[in-house]
């Protein structure tokens, strides 16, 4: 589904992500962990779209596509989804009319008609039902006064309603506190199916206790310095990340 | 400069004179007030237009197919038109004694209760009011007795259409007086029709009694050819409410001067003022709020979005009097702009000689959020449409005020037609 190929990456002078491997199959969730500034956001954030930054060297296909060229609302159609870290506050919008706007851009991309009000309403009250979100929270602007476990929990309420192929989640679990933390991760649990994939970036193995990766990675200093199944997550709990840094 | 003033003087001694003797000195005052003042006035408001050969308004031919589209209520509202500065009883339709004209047709009794009204609020020391003083002929007058509530808004509507492209002189006026306990909502518009460029000065005069409330909304996309100074002002009574909104969004040079003078306690005034621009238009706010009494509110917010070579001014000034204990003002002007000619120029003032009092006020100058904008585009909508979303927003915590559901979807028209997007849905 998604595979990252010697991935360069650099922010003005700045060498952010030197040679960044990474396969990532259908059905798999994979973790990236590593200490603050290793890269983590920047990688997620390149895959995303996000400009600024100056790929010097490498590619990332998704299903086959360089999509390196490509919008972010063109990945965001072909499947790549991301939560953010910090969801933005963005008053005069409400999530409701937000997620029917994008809804909507993804069937025009597709060349289908836009979603009827019913069909909409139906999915919406599904999802937040699953989620257990409370329905006043959708018709208020987007995240505007919004505690920490709301901001996460309606970014993965989006990636209910989109249903991304690859779901990219940046330290959604930073900031909440345990019972936030496991109404969050339960709800990325009920979206898990054999047909997606998910790559959770982190600096805890917390959220990995309930999401259980089948690969782990360690992201030091733009690079992927060990790779492995989830026992790795104790490992780096135990040790720290000084244990990498002086390997 | 000289030739076109004294062309306003000589159009003055031509015109024809009100039999009523107040207004015949009232006039004769403000031509010499105009003489006096006016090429002060032009420099310290700094407007470059007056320097072109006007002409005075001619008669013209247009057709109800020409002025329905800019009409927001075809049928049931009432509604004052004129054109080229002269009332049209033909596309007119005041359906009520209490929305009229006054020129010369107006009974020795209405002349007489007016007189207590007419020019008493507009100051006298500006070229551009005395011009308008001296010169202006059909005066749309609303007067809302105590207690009614007019159900639908009232439209005054000011066309101008010829078939030259020759400069002209306007002098739109208005009188608005609202009795005790009265409600109204009024919409107020200048639309230009042929290829006249007209300057409109236009003087608007607002009484609101104890307990009355009124709705005023301008609504300025003309041309952009056209101009239009506009001064307003507004005297309140016990516990009246005023909310006045500007929605500027086309003209050449547009420039509004409202003043409100909270004349007794618990008086609340609302301001809004959306300005959406491109091209080289020029929307200058200045806004003067003075509270003398005690426990008054008022409310101004002001949000700018400025494109291409598009300047803004805003300067809003809140004076708070000795005697004006506990009152609440809050003001504040947000703008974007988005290409690197436009220009903004934002100036809070407060003015505060009372004790006990909460006056709040911010201004904001920025560009685009970026990170709003990949929020947007990574949830799969394009960039065009994100941008139209979050100029919508941006603008939203003014529209969603608007209690007149019809004029709250004519806005969002005019503003989709601006960004060149389709929204099918109100945020």
């Amino acid at each position: 589904m998604l595979n990252i190929i010697d991935l360069h990456v650099r922010i003005k002078e700045k060498n952010i992500l030197r040679g960044i491997n990474l396969k990532i199959k259908k059905g798999e969730i994979h973790a990236i962990m590593g200490p603050n500034g290793s890269g983590k956001s920047t990688l997620s954030s390149i895959i995303a779209g996000k400009e600024g930054y100056e790929v010097t060297h490498g590619s990332i296909f998704f299903e086959g596509k360089n999509i390196l060229k490509y919008s972010p609302e063109k990945r965001a159609h072909l499947g790549i989804f991301l939560s953010f870290q910090y969801p933005i506050e963005i008053p005069g919008v409400s999530i409701t009319n937000f997620i029917r706007t994008a809804i909507n851009s993804f069937r025009k991309a597709k060349g289908l008609e836009e979603m009827t009000a019913t069909d909409m309403l139906k999915k919406i009250h599904q999802n937040s039902t699953l989620l257990g979100i409370d329905k006043n929270l959708l018709y208020r602007s987007i995240n505007e006064g919004f505690s920490g476990g709301e901001k996460k929990l309606t970014e993965i309420f989006q990636m209910a309603m989109l249903e991304p192929k690859l779901a990219i989640l940046d330290e959604t679990d930073s900031g909440l506190d345990i019972d936030a933390l496991r109404i969050v991760a339960n709800g990325i649990k009920s979206l898990k199916n054999r047909e997606n994939a998910i790559l959770i970036i982190t600096h805890y193995h917390r959220i990995l206790q309930d999401i259980v990766p089948d690969y782990v990675h360690v992201l030091y200093q733009g690079k992927i310095v060990k790779s492995g199944d989830k026992k790795l997550t104790m490992e780096l709990e135990k040790k720290g990340y000084d244990w990498i840094k002086t390997h | 400069m000289i030739d076109i003033k004294k062309k306003i003087i000589s159009s003055y001694f031509k015109k024809k004179r009100p039999w009523h003797e107040y207004f015949q000195t009232l006039r004769f005052s403000a031509i010499k007030t105009f003489k006096k003042k006016v090429l002060t006035t032009i420099d310290e408001w700094n407007i470059p237009l007056l320097n072109r050969d006007y002409m005075f308004s001619h008669k013209t031919s247009i057709e109800w197919k020409d002025i329905q589209p800019h009409l927001l209520y075809p049928t049931d509202s009432s509604r004052l038109v004129f054109v080229n500065g002269v009332y049209s009883a033909r596309f007119s339709q005041p359906q009520d004694k209490n929305i009229s004209v006054f020129s010369h047709g107006l009974s020795p009794e209405k002349y007489v209760y007016i007189i207590a009204f007419y020019a008493k609020l507009s100051s006298s020391q500006d070229g551009f009011n005395a011009m308008n003083t001296a010169l202006a002929q059909d005066v749309a007058y609303i007067h809302i007795p105590d207690g009614l509530r007019v159900e639908h808004p009232i439209q005054i509507v000011y066309f101008s259409s010829g078939v030259d492209s020759h400069y002209t002189l306007l002098f739109p006026r208005n009188l608005v007086i609202l009795g005790k306990g009265s409600y109204a909502e009024i919409i107020e518009k200048h639309y230009t029709l042929g290829s006249y460029i007209p300057l409109s000065n236009s003087v608007t005069e607002i009484y609101t009694d104890a307990h009355s409330h009124l709705e005023y909304f301008k609504i300025q996309n003309d041309i952009s050819k056209s101009s239009l100074i506009d001064q307003t002002f507004i005297y309140q009574k016990f516990k009246s409410k005023c909310s006045i909104s500007t929605f500027s969004f086309g003209g050449k040079l547009v420039r509004n001067n409202l003043h409100i003078y909270q004349r007794d306690s618990k008086g609340c005034s609302k301001l809004n003022g959306i300005s959406i621009l491109h091209g080289e238009i020029l929307v200058d706010h200045h806004t003067v709020i003075e509270h003398a009494y005690p426990n008054g509110k008022s409310h101004e917010i002001y949000k700018g979005i400025f494109d291409d070579k598009a300047k803004g001014v805003f300067n809003g000034k809140i004076i708070v009097r000795k005697e004006a204990k506990k009152t609440d003002a809050f003001q504040r002007n947000n703008n974007i702009l988005l290409s690197r000619k436009t220009s903004v120029k934002t100036k809070p003032h407060l003015e505060i000689f009372a004790d006990d009092v909460r006056c709040t006020h911010g201004c904001t100058i920025g560009q685009f959020n970026e990170q709003a904008l990949f929020y947007f585009r990574s949830r799969g909508i394009s960039e065009k449409e994100a941008r139209a979303q979050l100029m919508f927003a941006f603008v939203q915590e003014v529209l969603e005020h608007i209690p007149i559901p019809k004029l709250k979807k004519h806005l969002y028209e005019i503003i989709s037609k601006k960004m060149n997007v389709y929204l099918n849905f109100y945020l």
